[in-house]
């Protein structure tokens, strides 16, 4: 007894569209260029045939072939029909007849044609034919063009097979019901599979397999955009004769089939190139079920994703032979299982034009293989230079051999990115089929090392031994030029050195010999000055004490740096004496240790007594990091990678005496430094803050204009403070050079491009670098430079400073290959004091010199094809929401652009599916337009479900952006949220919409503000909900439209606009 | 309900791209699963007869195979 529709196939009757069908109409509704999912087929015909003959045939063709006759349609459901077959003369098909010499282009022309023109699958057909001849019957060809969603890869051989039976007369209408009755049977039995029980649970059971999966992000940038046009483009690698052997033999001695090959080097490759150890390489798996449609045309098959693992050091053959071809078979075993229920399992975003799940394909491509006698003479697919993937491989057999084709979409990939990606295809290819014995790692190769050794090109002329000759020597032209400048006080070159020598003197008196740690804790900029040169003469190493830190953690300090003296205030730590950073004055000229104190000129190198020029061996300072996890680490750093430094800066930053740089960092992180030194090396002076809290900006940009600074360096989070303090100052500054930043990344935008804009003398200069080395990197922008990227580079390298990006392989990266900065030459510091273990683990030996040390940062990067570097993060900072990856700055730099938001910081909250975004906003924005505004500028799973009033952004000691106090507090608000009131609707019509969304997703109620995504709506059934918005409210709301902000209170808004329209 | 084709080697050999016999891995015989999707289709007997193709994973030898053929060949029509 048979209860389903299989005997039931009248013209019109409903008929249910595969899963693929499905997944495939979602995407085609969303894409702009339907026409990228048309196919073509190029059949090469026996001239000799009767034109007639030829298109009798493919009328036959398309009675017998259901599948072309299908039409698609959204109520009450998703679901397809069968129009009736064509007569000749409704048959869609253009002919066309051309000189022989012009064949070839008149076929090339007529496909372009064909392929060019979108299908509406709600009328259809979905098909058309094209069909040239060569007027002199030299050459005729029959070109198909038809909507994937009709037709898949396997569907050629059904369609080339029934067309010559056509051509010969042996194929009639008669088949006609036959094929219909199979065709419907397919449906039916793919359907029955699909839902059965045993299914669903290998879905499930596959889905919890896949959820710890990375998003694979090719080419990962930030400003890579979240949808594309599908422009795409091909490199290609015909195998040699050799490796074509090689790898046969490969594959018989591993027991694999070349598509396991294929796919264990493709994932090795995109997991390198990814910079992820776990890849989803989408491949299609036929899904047909009944051996009758085996001579169907149809879209019968199932795109699934192999997950490849890729352990670096397992060996070749066992990722091949074992891991891989147990991940295929995993796939082979559930063929049942639909892309569609893993996307759904995983809650897989499906509102942009990108392919879930997976983003790169691998194809086993299909060859025709012509029987002599036959009319059919050549059949082959002409391609549409449409990427569907970020990236696609294509193996095609040729020849007995392989041809590799990877096709990838040139909005997201340069192509000198997909360049680097064909050769760490086929170097992994060749190494794996001939050594199976190395490592998966070793399928790779180093990228030039030349990129790593590109700097910005100012040099780095270093004229001293120490930082103290090399004051000495700039104090000598200039001694009574102001060094340090603050309220109410200030020292000339000539003051600063003797009161320095004077404390210095003071210090070998009490014991302080080169290499000792001594404390600093001076309290105004003069006496901090005073201190540091005092200390450095001595050969001993500064260590900056800020009072304001913990006294556990000030006494941890001193302890680890075996710190017996400070100078400046008293820290009250036990064992730990206190100088005061006066100098001990007024004295007697011969009565202190140093002879030279009171000499009133600056003394030369060397200077007599105990008080030397410094020590060119020991290190100038130390200082400990912030200790993100765990406990501080002391960095010791030495003369090399500061005097090098201050050559570097003093030209980079064009400083000399007329430099007055702003003292803003605290005295323990090292942009002090930077402040500080090179600024004297200059013979310029150093500007106190005088008594302004950093955090009052007001006051400090009447600071800066008043005293005609040229140099300011903030932390990163207090640009935008600044430049909206000094706008609403209407504050100008004439004076001003250089505003550095450093600390985070920096994110910029109008608002901060219009300061720079207003000052047009000023450079915003980004700079980067871990306390482990100093500023090692930087990128300048001024409003010369027309386009701003929201997202600064961290750009290139400073003089001396080597910069590798180590991928995962352990191999330099190739350009558009995120990896693990490693930084080496002069910059790296001497190591963490006192911590042997930790400094052998982040100071390596620099294996790519083959001398010297290097740093590795932790940091990841990426370098483009200009050798500019990118900080992406760090690896534990990446967002994953709904399958995709976010920048949450890019999302703070659409909400600073709305009017009354000063400033935006987005935050994640939460885990796994349930993870969400949550937007913090400093101003009196209205939120509706800042949500607007963001779902305008991004994709729907990038837009917050919260957004949160705050006075102001927490921040770190440093200046940081404090994004886990705000993380905590959005959970706190989230909950408070979650708790209160009823649901209230502002009209009927959001009434009756939150009434139609709950019946189609079955659920109680809707809130008119909330996301319907987290109601359950998805792509499939988004399309019968708008379905039925146009029956009962009379207008066709876009589906791109309606994700842009997919809200019952959105929809309404939708509606009446576009009932509004229709009224005009 | 129909009955198979019985020759199976017959079959076999024309996809088979080496010499072989029961204890052969398929692989070595030349056949994938594409060749495996078209054995099947040829010896099933009906059109409406279904391919487990999730079976074909644990098909390792040209026996494996004959064994999954000679079933399918003698499968009752599928209830469509």
């Amino acid at each position: 007894m048979s209860t389903d529709t299989a005997t039931d196939t009248g013209i019109g009757t409903l008929l249910p569209l595969t899963e693929s069908q499905k997944g495939l109409l979602v995407v085609d509704g969303w894409v702009t260029t339907a026409q990228i999912y048309n196919q073509l087929m190029h059949v090469e015909l026996d001239p000799s045939l009767p034109a007639d003959t030829v298109v009798d045939a493919l009328t036959v063709l398309v009675a017998v072939q259901p599948g072309l006759r299908q039409v698609f349609l959204s109520l009450p459901e998703m679901h397809a029909r069968l129009t009736p077959p064509p007569t000749r003369e409704t048959l869609p098909l253009e002919r066309v007849d051309s000189p022989a010499a012009g064949y070839a282009a008149a076929c090339s022309a007529l496909a372009a044609k064909l392929g060019g023109e979108p299908f509406d699958l709600h009328t259809g057909p979905a098909y058309r034919f094209g069909y040239v001849r060569a007027t002199d019957g030299s050459a005729a060809a029959v070109i198909l063009c038809a909507h994937h969603v009709v037709g898949d890869g396997v569907s050629m051989g059904p369609l080339v097979r029934d067309l010559e039976a056509a051509l010969a007369g042996k194929l009639t209408t008669e088949l006609v019901a036959a094929r219909e009755t199979a065709f419907v049977r397919e449906l039916n039995a793919q359907n029955r599979t699909a839902t059965a029980q045993s299914t669903v649970d290998a879905a499930r059971a596959w889905a919890d397999r896949l959820r710890d999966v990375p998003p694979l992000v090719l080419s990962p940038r930030p400003d890579r955009p979240h949808e594309t046009d599908f422009t795409g483009a091909r490199v290609s690698w015909l195998l040699s004769e050799q490796d074509n052997e090689l790898l046969r033999q490969t594959c018989k001695r591993l027991s694999v089939t070349p598509f396991v090959l294929f796919t264990a080097v493709y994932g090795a490759v995109l997991a390198r190139h990814g910079g992820v150890t776990s890849v989803l390489v989408g491949s299609p798996f036929t899904a047909r079920r009944t051996v009758g449609s085996y001579d169907l045309c149809g879209f019968f098959v199932n795109t699934l994703p192999v997950r490849v693992d890729v352990d670096w050091s397992r060996t070749v053959d066992e990722h091949v032979g074992e891991v891989v071809r147990g991940a295929v078979d995993h796939c082979r075993a559930n063929v049942g299982v639909t892309f569609n229920q893993l996307v759904a399992l995983l809650r897989q975003d499906r509102t942009s034009n990108r392919n879930p799940l997976f983003s790169a394909m691998l194809a086993m491509q299909d060859t025709f293989e012509g029987t002599p006698g036959s009319t059919i003479l050549d059949v082959r697919e002409p391609g549409n230079d449409t990427a569907k993937f970020d990236l696609w491989l294509g193996a095609t057999p040729r020849d007995g051999g392989w041809l590799l084709e990877l096709e990838y979409d040139r909005q997201l990939i340069a192509p000198a990115v997909a360049d680097g990606l064909l050769d760490s295809l086929r170097t992994a290819l060749r190494r794996a089929v001939t050594d199976g014995t190395r490592t998966v790692a070793d399928l790779f190769t180093d990228s030039s090392w030349v990129d790593s050794l590109r700097t910005d090109g100012y040099p780095g002329r270093v004229p001293a031994e120490t930082l103290v000759d090399w004051v000495r020597d700039t104090a000598r032209t200039s001694p009574d030029a102001p060094a340090i400048e603050e309220p109410g006080a200030g020292l000339t070159y000539r003051e600063l050195l003797s009161n320095a020598e004077a404390l210095a003197g003071e210090l070998v008196g009490r014991g302080v010999r080169p290499h000792d740690v001594v404390g600093l804790a001076a309290e105004t900029l003069c006496d901090t000055t005073t201190a540091m040169f005092a200390i450095l003469m001595c050969g001993a190493t500064f260590l900056p004490l800020d009072p304001t830190l913990p006294a556990d953690r000030l006494k941890y300090m001193a302890d680890k740096a075996e710190c017996r003296l400070v100078v400046g205030r008293d820290m009250g730590l036990a064992g730990v004496t206190t100088v005061p950073a006066i100098p001990p004055a007024p004295r007697d000229a011969d009565s202190a240790a140093g002879g030279a104190a009171t000499s009133g000129e600056p003394a030369g190198g060397g200077a007599a007594g105990g008080v030397p020029g410094g020590v060119a061996e020991a290190a100038p300072y130390l200082m400990f990091t912030s200790g993100s996890s765990g406990l501080p680490k002391g960095v010791l750093m030495g003369h090399g990678p500061l005097l090098n430094l201050t050559a570097w800066q003093i030209g980079f930053l064009g400083q000399g005496r007329q430099t007055r740089f702003l003292q803003y960092a605290p005295l323990g992180f090292d942009v002090s430094f930077q402040e500080i030194v090179p600024t004297l090396a200059a013979g310029g002076t150093v500007v106190g803050r005088g008594g302004v809290d950093r955090r009052d900006f007001p006051a400090l940009v009447k600071r800066i204009a008043d005293t005609e600074v040229t140099h300011i360096y903030l932390p990163v989070a207090a640009l935008r403070p600044y430049v909206q303090a000094a706008k609403d100052a209407r504050a100008k500054f004439p004076h001003l050079r250089y505003v550095c930043v450093s600390g985070e990344q920096l994110m910029v935008d109008p608002e901060i491009r219009s300061f720079f804009v207003d000052h047009p003398h000023c450079t915003l200069v980004n700079l980067y670098g871990p306390t482990e080395t100093h500023a090692v990197t930087t990128h300048r922008l001024t409003a010369a430079d027309e386009t701003w990227p929201a997202h600064v580079p961290i750009g290139l390298p400073l003089h001396g400073v080597t910069a590798y990006v180590v991928d995962q392989t352990g191999h330099l990266a190739p350009p558009g290959v995120p990896g693990d900065l490693h930084l080496g030459g002069l910059c790296p510091a001497e190591g963490y004091l006192n911590d042997p273990d930790k400094t052998a683990k982040g100071f390596l030996p620099d294996r790519f010199a083959g001398e010297g040390r290097m740093y590795r940062t932790g940091d990841l990067v990426v370098r483009d094809e200009h050798g500019v570097l990118t900080f992406l993060g760090r690896g534990d900072t990446q967002v994953k929401i709904r399958g995709y990856r976010v920048e949450l700055g890019e999302i703070d730099t659409v909400a600073n652009s709305v009017a009354g938001v000063r400033q935006a910081v987005t935050v994640a909250v939460g885990t796994g599916a349930d993870r969400e975004l949550v937007l913090f906003l400093v101003g009196d924005a209205d939120h509706r337009e800042v949500r607007d505004r963001l779902a305008t500028a991004l994709p729907s799973y990038m837009v917050p479900t919260r957004i949160h009033d705050i006075e102001k952004v927490p921040t770190s000691g440093t200046g940081k952006t404090d994004h886990a106090a705000l993380a905590e507090l959005a959970g706190r608000l989230n909950r408070t949220v979650e708790s209160t009131g009823p649901v209230e609707y502002a009209d009927d019509l959001e009434r009756d919409l939150a009434a139609l969304w709950c019946e189609v997703l079955d659920v109680e109620g809707v809130e008119p503000e909330r996301s319907l995504l987290e109601y359950g709506a998805h792509s499939l059934n988004v399309f019968t909900a708008l379905a039925r918005v146009e029956e009962d409210h009379g207008v066709a709301v876009p589906v791109a439209d309606f994700f842009r902000v997919p809200t019952v209170s959105a929809l309404a808004g939708l509606v009446r606009r576009l009932r509004e329209e229709d009224g005009r | 309900m129909t009955t198979a084709p019985v020759d199976l080697d017959a079959a076999i050999a024309k996809h088979a791209t080496a010499a072989y016999d029961d204890s052969t891995p398929l692989l070595d015989a030349g056949l994938e699963s594409l060749s495996l999707l078209r054995l099947a289709v040829e010896v099933a007997g009906d059109d409406d007869t279904e391919i487990d193709a999730t079976r074909m994973v644990d098909l390792r030898t040209i026996g494996d195979l004959k064994a999954w053929l000679a079933e399918m060949a003698g499968q009752p029509v599928a209830d469509a």
